[in-house]
């Protein structure tokens, strides 16, 4: 291919387009992406009334059944209102509230307010020595001691934890010792049993999944990794071992943060005056992205998330994007699939769970976890049998009536989760793979997954 | 009294006398068969009042009686006109007559109220002629009760504190004892100086769940859950009972509504078992409180401990309610829950009825923490002990009884009597302290303050000013040369010098200042946190106590009024000012020597403000210091002026009214110091109080006038384009009860002179403002209420917040006061101008007066000229004849209903949505966080959210949040669906 300078760009894609299509035509399986209506909103007008408790509550019953208790055991109390009945050691099921003072409640943060003057300091972290946790169901409260205490987890290995450990929104079970009026000194903590392991069903060819998150679009900056990227997919980049994968994705994922995070604040006041100016970087980072969906979606199905940074509602669930951010896109009517944030959808036989990420983020806010794997939280929110314990708490959340959206009904056979800062896999279950998917912008990563064997791998472009 | 000259003072004489007064006493009076007087002996004291030579001491006679209220019997009726015993005339006047008996016996044998005594050859009576409740009952003879000195005991007995809460339900309204049942009572229990609590109980009617914590006892029949807090509380026995505005609700409630059930025994919750409680309705007036209606329960050997009353006499706040007191001193947002929502509680299951618990609860330990935080007990001990009055009385009594305990006290110790005046009312008036006048101006040049130490006592130590001391004739007529006297300047009253005799006056105030000085020594050294709090309220205790002397003699409605010394005092102190004052202009003048010209530019009793010239603070501190020393030495010990702080820069606005950053230290500055500005005053809305900070920021801190103009300007536009948070506009006030209203009225037709003077006395009283013939806001804004939910009105007591909206042309401006909920659920547009003139602009104004040439100018010009236009209302008067139609977002033309562009902007789509998004974002994360706020404040995350605390802020945010939140989400579901 001669590539001359000055030459018009969009006539090389072109060619590239038109010279992958004619490969991909007979090569790629179709699979149908279809989604379940768990993270669609309900009619606001019932909801926009309703408190965020009413999510605990769902939560709790949900998860309560989950619990393998003998009732006949005399430690057992059902309600944490009982707790006054008994002496010595107890066990309770609950969910864990953990009072952090650093949290930027709306007093706290007038506070930091007046002691700073007007410059008011964005709190990172929420975590501090002084946190304390409490074990909660609908009947009462109790203050828990934990210090180096047992976490069981439902794969039969333990770990040790401490307050830093936890986050608010986890229902647990307790065992541990009476040692003052309501407070208990926790020696083990229990999680609820896993769903039913899925099926996996093999497919008669290997067809791939693709897994791209955190683009952070910059119109501004060089998009030249973009490029590469959809070139790679199109089979156009890469030849060699693996030469073949691109030519056999059935499906691309976009997990949330298309765009890059928006330098400035809008708020109420300046929106008036200084919204054109912003709209007019917004609207160059939405046309490129669409320009490139629109490339990709030519040779291959693409579905987009939002995420943190979208111009879309924020509260999880977020609503999906819309078509007119992607007018070339449809136009041209091309496969693009607007999905929301977390998405749960069946792609063929497998069931498919993912998030951009703010679940994950959201709880390494308020836990000491940071030296852990990124992988490795999302397994925990898999044995918590919720992928969201911080909402409504810490992470924004739509006030739900009846129902926690969050809640592991059934294990995916694929979990991921993107905009996290490092790759990694792994097999929680039979025929569970969970994946953290880094940001593009970062790291040039992107994973695929192999929808017969679930085999995931990373591939870097440079 | 004084025995009668005609007397004979043999003892048989004596006798004779005491008999046939005891026959008259008896025809005259009902002294219920018994001989009153059991003993009259002669001893040698003399009167108090005026110094009369040296050892003038005459012959009184001490009556002793039978019962204690004899005594005020027998003072009558030589009040009478028949008081010939004898064939003398009795002398009218009484001596020490009107003390409390158990006073009187704590005078006799030094015991200082919370202090320890020590019991010598005593018997314990056994159970069953025991007369009280207490685990232990002696019998003694007096003369072996001994005091222990503080300084050999000083620690406090560990007392049992119960503090509690009621929760009645009423179906309409505020309760009524007649027929509104009480459905819970929360106790806690807590022993004085252990952190941990003992027990939480909680007594509730109808079924309720358990409560972690907690001992929930449920009763079917109100009854058998009044009868069980009784039993509760005799088996307590707790010697302090707290709670938050038990004497004039909770207790009386209890009492009344017992009555209304007829129970039998009911009410005893005292020591001694025969006594019920009753109550009282009793005045207290108090220069502190003015006037208020109390009740007086009386619980025997108990001591009541009203947190809210405590609150009111110490503590200067916008509200007294509970959350408003927990959230400034405790840093806690209290969950608020409605009275008419309990009755709701109440009636649904032991779900519900458990919710009322852990807010009753709530209720219950708020006070024990407020009292801890206070240290409440220590101050109110070492009151007790200071003055030697018994601690109930300082609740219950004001400050005279104080002083007068530690005159008797000092006069007993030194042969003098007090006499018994009746209350003469006079009109009598007398100059008070000086004020010179503020040179008002913004100062950019270090202010030094020289303060007089405590003046007042110092005043009078210094001159030796007592009773006991003042001359009422000429000195010379005494046998006393003009050097032995000092003759206060102006009032020209005349007291013997202290070599002559040392006044009671004096020798009390000296040895409170040394206590103090020893209190604050020990303070220093002391490390553990209980005992230290012991010498901090002991120290406290004492100053407050020096510093209510002078109130006493001052006091015209007081046991023992004497302007003479009251007025002379201020005399002194206007001259040491004035004297103050001259010295510095002449020592620190360019005649002198100095660099500079000084200029005292303000001076208020105690203190004289001085600028010596543009120095740096450092100079001026060091020039202050050198002025207090040198000016002090003028003076007679303990007179003592200091030099305290510097104030840079300086804002003096008027007398009383100043700001300033002020410096203790010359490298850094310590705080922002105001007086009499409108930071805290309640009727404000939080804008002015909020405002007003940040324009005293920018002037004093960061010296920035061009900013402090522009942010006030900024915040102009953005109140008239609506961008102020309605919670910053909201205004309170506190309703009287409706019966007084209606009562009031009626009166004020009848008989209008009569009423007047009697409105304005509860006015004084009240501290509110009631005229009934023009309206106020917050009167109709509760009829407003009252109309649209009967069960949700507020009732008298409540506080009302409301809003001023646009009205139509020529309405008054309380018929456009609004709830603020209403408000902000029909969108009802602001009257932006009412708040820009009447309650901003006066306070900016006077702020801005001296700092830019023209503030009026603020209140002009473009920032004034964009007005917010509210959409038209269908909820207001004119929106009625307006039909609601959708306009385009982009181009405002008139679209379909189900539309959010109009055809020729549906390019614009990308635009519109991005920016509905944006608005919908911070919406969004401010719905969360108001939300979750009020989700921990609860102190539950599976329990709805119930509080309307309208002192909280939070509480009109999280509404208005809502509605704006589904308005902004609706428009955006729109522009999706449009373009599908």
């Amino acid at each position: 291919m001669e590539v001359e300078k000055n030459i018009d760009t969009s006539f090389i894609f072109e060619k590239l387009k038109s010279h992958s299509e004619k490969k991909s035509q007979h090569q790629r399986i179709g699979l149908e992406i279809k989604q379940s209506t768990k993270f669609y909103l309900v009619p606001r007008d019932k909801c926009i009334k309703t408190q965020y408790c009413n999510i605990y509550s769902a939560r709790y019953l949900n998860l309560v059944k989950r619990f393998q208790i003998d009732s006949e055991d005399p430690q057992f109390i059902e309600l944490i209102q009982k707790i006054q009945d008994q002496k010595g050691t107890i066990k309770a099921i609950g969910t864990l509230f953990k009072e952090m003072k650093l949290k930027p409640y709306y007093f706290s943060q007038n506070q930091n307010k007046a002691l700073q003057g007007r410059s008011y300091i964005h709190i990172q972290d929420y975590v501090s020595n002084e946190d304390v946790c409490y074990l909660e169901d609908g009947s009462g409260r109790i203050k828990l001691q934990i210090s180096n205490a047992i976490l069981c987890l439902p794969n039969k290995k333990e770990k040790i934890v401490n307050v830093s450990d936890l986050v608010t929104g986890i229902t647990l079970m307790i065992e541990g010792q009476i040692v003052a009026n309501n407070i208990i000194k926790v020696e083990k903590f229990y999680l609820p049993s896993l769903p039913e392991t899925p099926m996996l069903k093999q497919l008669n060819s290997n067809s791939y999944l693709c897994l791209i998150s955190g683009l952070n679009y910059n119109a501004l900056e060089s998009t030249t990794k973009y490029r590469h990227m959809i070139d790679y997919l199109q089979g156009n980049l890469y030849s060699g071992e693996g030469g073949d994968i691109p030519y056999n994705i059935s499906q691309v994922i976009f997990t949330g943060n298309l765009y890059c995070k928006l330098e400035e604040t809008l708020d109420q006041q300046s929106l008036q005056q200084d919204f054109k100016g912003v709209f007019s970087k917004i609207q160059l980072n939405i046309k490129g992205v669409d320009e490139l969906i629109s490339q990709l979606a030519s040779v291959t199905p693409v579905a987009v998330m939002p995420g943190e940074n979208e111009p879309v509602s924020q509260m999880l669930p977020q609503t999906p994007l819309h078509r007119s951010h992607f007018p070339e896109t449809f136009e041209k009517e091309h496969q693009l699939i607007l999905l929301s944030n977390p998405t749960e959808f069946t792609l063929g036989d497998l069931k498919i769970l993912g998030t951009s990420g703010q679940n994950i983020s959201d709880i390494k806010k308020c836990s000491q976890v940071k030296n852990q794997e990124d992988v490795d939280l999302l397994e925990m929110t898999m044995f918590y049998g919720n992928i969201a314990p911080t909402a409504p708490d810490t992470l924004i959340s739509f006030p739900q009536k009846d129902q926690d959206p969050f809640v592991l009904q059934e294990l995916p056979n694929i979990y991921f989760v993107g905009n996290m800062q490092k790759f990694g896999t792994k097999m929680v279950a039979d025929n569970v793979r969970i994946v953290s998917v880094p940001a593009f912008s970062e790291t040039g990563t992107i994973c695929l997954i192999n929808l017969s064997t679930l085999e995931c791998f990373p591939v870097i472009i440079q | 009294m004084q025995a009668p000259v005609e007397l004979l003072l043999e003892p048989q004489h004596i006798q004779q006398f005491q008999k046939e007064l005891n026959v008259l006493l008896a025809k005259q009076k009902n002294f219920g068969g018994k001989e009153p007087i059991v003993k009259i002996e002669v001893c040698q004291k003399e009167s108090i009042r005026y110094y009369k030579g040296d050892n003038k001491k005459q012959n009184y006679l001490k009556i002793y009686v039978v019962q204690p209220t004899f005594v005020a019997q027998i003072r009558n009726f030589l009040k009478s006109d028949n008081r010939m015993v004898c064939d003398m005339e009795l002398p009218q006047l009484t001596f020490e007559s009107n003390i409390p008996y158990a006073l009187r016996f704590m005078i006799e044998y030094d015991i200082v109220g919370m202090g320890w005594i020590e019991l010598k050859d005593y018997i314990i009576r056994e159970n069953k002629n025991k007369i009280s409740s207490c685990q232990i009952e002696v019998n003694i003879d007096c003369q072996f009760v001994k005091a222990i000195p503080l300084d050999e005991k000083s620690e406090i007995a560990p007392l049992r504190i119960l503090s509690f809460d009621i929760e009645c339900a009423a179906e309409k309204g505020f309760p009524n004892e007649e027929h509104d049942p009480i459905i819970q009572i929360a106790c806690i229990v807590k022993v004085h100086n252990r952190n941990e609590e003992l027990i939480r109980v909680v007594f509730t009617l109808g079924d309720c769940e358990k409560i972690p914590g907690a001992w929930v006892k449920s009763f079917q029949k109100e009854e058998d859950l009044l009868n069980e807090f009784q039993v509760f509380f005799q088996g307590l026995d707790p010697d302090i009972i707290i709670g938050y505005n038990i004497q004039n609700f909770d207790i009386p409630y209890i009492l009344n509504r017992a009555q209304n059930l007829k129970l039998k025994n009911y009410g005893k919750f005292g020591r001694i078992p025969t006594d019920q409680s009753t109550i009282k309705n009793g005045k207290f007036l108090s220069k502190a409180m003015g006037m208020r209606e109390t009740k007086d329960i009386n619980i025997e050997g108990r001591i009541q401990l009203d947190m809210m009353i405590h609150m009111m006499k110490e503590h200067k706040l916008s509200s007294f309610s509970l959350n408003n007191v927990s959230f400034q001193f405790l840093k806690q947002q209290k969950e608020d829950v409605h009275y008419s929502i309990i009755y709701t509680l109440q009636n649904k299951n032991p779900e519900t009825r458990k919710r009322i618990a852990v807010y009753c609860l709530k209720d219950a330990e708020l006070p024990i923490l407020l009292m801890d935080k206070l240290c409440c007990l220590y101050n109110y001990a070492e009151m007790a002990r200071v003055t030697g009055v018994p601690v109930n009385y300082l609740f219950m009594r004001g400050q005279q009884i104080k002083v007068a305990s530690q005159l008797l006290r000092k006069a007993k110790h030194y042969d003098f009597i007090i006499p018994t005046e009746h209350f003469k009312s006079t009109d009598q008036e007398y100059q008070g302290a000086f004020v010179l006048d503020p040179v008002k101006n913004f100062y950019k040049v270090p202010i030094a303050t020289l303060d007089f130490a405590s003046l007042y006592p110092s005043i009078m130590m210094a001159h030796n000013m007592c009773y006991s001391t003042l001359l009422n004739t000429s000195p010379f007529k005494v046998g006393l040369a003009d050097e032995q006297v000092t003759v206060s300047p102006e009032t020209n009253a005349i007291f013997v010098k202290p070599n002559v005799r040392k006044g009671m006056l004096p020798l009390i105030l000296e040895d409170l200042i040394n206590a103090r000085k020893k209190a604050k020594n020990q303070l220093a050294q002391e490390t553990d946190p209980f005992k230290k709090a012991v010498l901090d309220g002991r120290q406290l205790a004492l100053k407050i106590s020096a510093n209510s002397v002078y109130g006493f003699t001052g006091a015209q409605v007081g046991q023992l009024p004497c302007l003479e010394i009251s007025a002379s005092i201020t005399s002194f102190g206007r001259q040491m000012i004035q004297f103050t004052r001259d010295t510095v202009l002449e020592h620190y003048s360019k005649k002198n020597g100095a660099e500079f010209d000084a200029e005292v530019i303000y001076g208020d009793t105690d203190s004289v403000m001085v600028k010596f010239g543009d120095y740096s603070v450092e100079k001026a501190m060091a020039l202050g210091r050198e002025a207090a020393a040198l000016i002090s030495k003028k003076f007679i010990q303990p007179i003592k002026l200091e030099f305290e702080k510097v104030y840079y820069p300086y804002l003096l606005m008027n007398r009383k009214r100043y700001a300033g950053q002020l410096w203790t230290k010359p490298d850094k500055p310590d705080k922002i110091d105001t007086k009499g500005i409108e930071s805290v005053r309640r009727d404000n809305c939080f804008l002015i109080r909020k405002m007003v900070t940040e324009i005293l920021n920018f002037l004093l801190i960061k010296q920035d006038e061009k900013s402090a103009v522009q942010y006030t300007k900024e915040q102009i536009r953005n109140l008239y384009l609506n961008k102020v948070d309605i919670s910053e506009l909201v205004i309170t006030k506190s309703l009287n009860s409706k019966k007084e209203d209606k009562d009031n009225n009626n009166n004020n037709n009848n008989n209008n002179n009569k009423e007047k003077k009697k409105n304005q006395n509860e006015d004084d009283g009240n501290k509110l403002t009631k005229n009934y013939k023009q309206k106020q806001a917050h009167v109709v804004v509760a009829e407003k209420m009252q109309n649209r939910d009967a069960s949700n009105a507020p009732s008298a007591g409540d506080r009302i917040a409301y809003i001023i909206i646009q009205g139509a042309k020529g309405t008054k401006t309380y018929e456009n006061a609004e709830d603020p909920v209403e408000v902000l659920e029909k969108d009802f547009p602001i009257d932006f101008d009412y708040y820009v003139n009447n309650q901003i602009k006066k306070p900016i104004m006077r702020l801005f007066e001296f700092v830019i040439p023209n503030p009026e100018s603020i209140f002009v010009g473009d920032h004034t000229m964009s007005r917010y236009i509210p959409k038209v209302n269908i909820n207001s008067a004119l929106g009625k004849f307006v039909q609601k139609k959708t306009a385009c977002l982009n181009c405002k033309k008139v679209i379909k209903d189900n539309e959010a562009l109009c055809n020729f902007c549906l390019d614009k789509t990308l635009e519109m949505m991005t920016k509905s998004s944006i608005k919908l974002q911070e919406l969004q994360i401010n719905y969360h966080k108001y939300w979750t706020t009020c989700q921990s404040c609860q102190g539950s995350l599976l329990g709805d959210i119930l509080c309307s605390n309208r002192d909280c802020e939070i509480y009109y945010k999280r509404i208005k949040v809502q509605r704006d939140l589904k308005e902004q989400w609706d428009e955006i579901d729109k522009l999706y669906a449009q373009q599908q």
